[in-house]
């Protein structure tokens, strides 16, 4: 399968479909080459900020990143085991967000009724445990409620409730190699993406009486709509 | 027990492995020297002012918390940070309603805030014939598809990649030599 330069151009511009840009993450794994002209790209356009008239930087902006970075530890730790990222959209590695192709809006109801063939198979390609000191932490602080998981009779996680609105998303299993959890919020019956995770825990913000959140397996750095059914679906 | 100070010499990536022990004031470091490049090109990609601090907020809590995953084979530390940045306004974008598409008005290069930096930006993009600098720009700060770039431009869809192609090579070059390709 051969990758020319214009695949490594369109992933540093965010161009590719999560299955594209899974193709072209593997070719730059396997190849040094390949790696150093992805990087040479990737200099030459992120060079282009620095001709940009200069910006001011709002008054306690800083402050009020250290107060966001202590209001989600440890869920924002920078150690990465175990991790638990707060819910919204990460693309450490470079992956962007899916630009170009989107990929067809899977059907919802559809979804939930292929939830336990989803399940099945999910659990054969699961990654086993990591530790779950978060879980633990989160599950005994002071007014936490914790809502076990499940889909017929099959333990999936657990979702504990915190008393300042907020929720710990905790799966059984990890996500399988080289794919990520994605969360979505359910918005009018369509999926909107509220963060990915791979490992088995996502801190997620306040949300509303209701609402219906989903989980589904994704190429690493996310969909922007899903690409597969989602192994889990929960209103809160 | 206190954490010894860090050096104010440090460069990015030493800042990095600080923030995957869990240095908060390697964070606020990385802030300090970053931060008015990510508004920059946040006010650049958004055009407004509303959404920029929470995306370079998200950003910089992405960088920390992936910081024991930043690959110095990958990128520098500068870029890395700036990928994360570019990617998050990109979604931003892309979260908005539709809106029509269309060239817009090209900012005129000015002063940015580190003059080496900026000698180097202005020697790439100037190497751009002005075609190409359009067709670069609107790919990268709007984030059009090979295929909306054709649109916009008329262009064949093959030609739009042969260009950008040509484009950013040139652009290589420019960085790597500070003359023409």
């Amino acid at each position: 399968m051969t990758i020319n330069r214009d695949d490594l151009l369109a992933l540093a511009l965010g161009l590719l479909t999560p299955e594209e840009e899974a193709r072209v993450q593997a070719a730059l794994d396997a190849d040094p080459a390949l790696m150093a002209e992805y990087r040479a790209d990737l200099e030459a356009l992120h060079h282009l900020p620095d001709d940009l008239p200069p910006a001011q930087v709002p008054a306690g902006a800083e402050e009020r990143l250290l107060a966001r970075l202590h209001a989600e530890r440890p869920a924002a730790q920078a150690n990465p085991a175990p991790s638990a990222p707060v819910s919204q959209p990460l693309f450490p590695d470079g992956q962007a967000p899916q630009g170009a192709p989107r990929p067809a809006r899977l059907n919802w109801r559809g979804g939930l009724l292929a939830l336990v063939a989803a399940v099945a198979l999910g659990v054969m390609f699961l990654r086993p445990s990591e530790p779950t000191d978060l879980l633990s932490e989160f599950a005994g602080a002071p007014g936490a409620v914790t809502q076990e998981l499940g889909a017929t009779g099959r333990p999936l996680g657990q979702l504990i409730r915190l008393p300042d609105g907020r929720a710990y998303l905790h799966l059984s299993a990890a996500a399988p190699e080289q794919r990520v959890y994605q969360l979505w919020r359910i918005e009018n019956q369509t999926p909107v993406s509220a963060g990915v995770f791979d490992g088995q825990g996502i801190l997620i913000p306040a949300l509303k009486d209701g609402q219906t959140i989903a989980v589904s397996v994704e190429p690493r750095g996310g969909s922007q709509q899903p690409t597969t059914q989602p192994i889990l679906v929960q209103s809160l | 027990m206190s954490q010894p100070s860090l050096h104010p010499d440090l460069p990015d990536e030493a800042l990095i492995q600080a923030m995957a022990q869990g240095r908060e004031d390697a964070l606020q470091e990385l802030h300090r020297r970053h931060a008015r490049l990510l508004y920059s090109l946040g006010h650049r990609m958004l055009r407004q002012t509303d959404d920029v601090e929470s995306c370079v907020q998200d950003a910089f809590m992405n960088a920390w918390r992936h910081a024991a995953r930043f690959d110095a084979r990958r990128a520098a530390a500068k870029t890395w940070l700036v990928s994360i940045a570019h990617h998050r306004f990109l979604q931003e974008l892309r979260d908005r309603p539709d809106t029509n598409l269309e060239i817009e008005e090209w900012d005129a290069p000015t002063s940015a805030a580190d003059p080496a930096d900026r000698i180097m930006a202005e020697r790439a993009v100037q190497g751009l014939e002005g075609s190409q600098r359009e067709l670069v720009e609107l790919a990268y700060y709007r984030g059009y598809s090979h295929s909306e770039l054709a649109v916009i431009t008329g262009l064949p869809v093959g030609t739009v990649k042969s260009r950008l192609r040509a484009a950013l090579d040139r652009m290589r070059a420019h960085l790597n030599t500070g003359g023409p390709a």
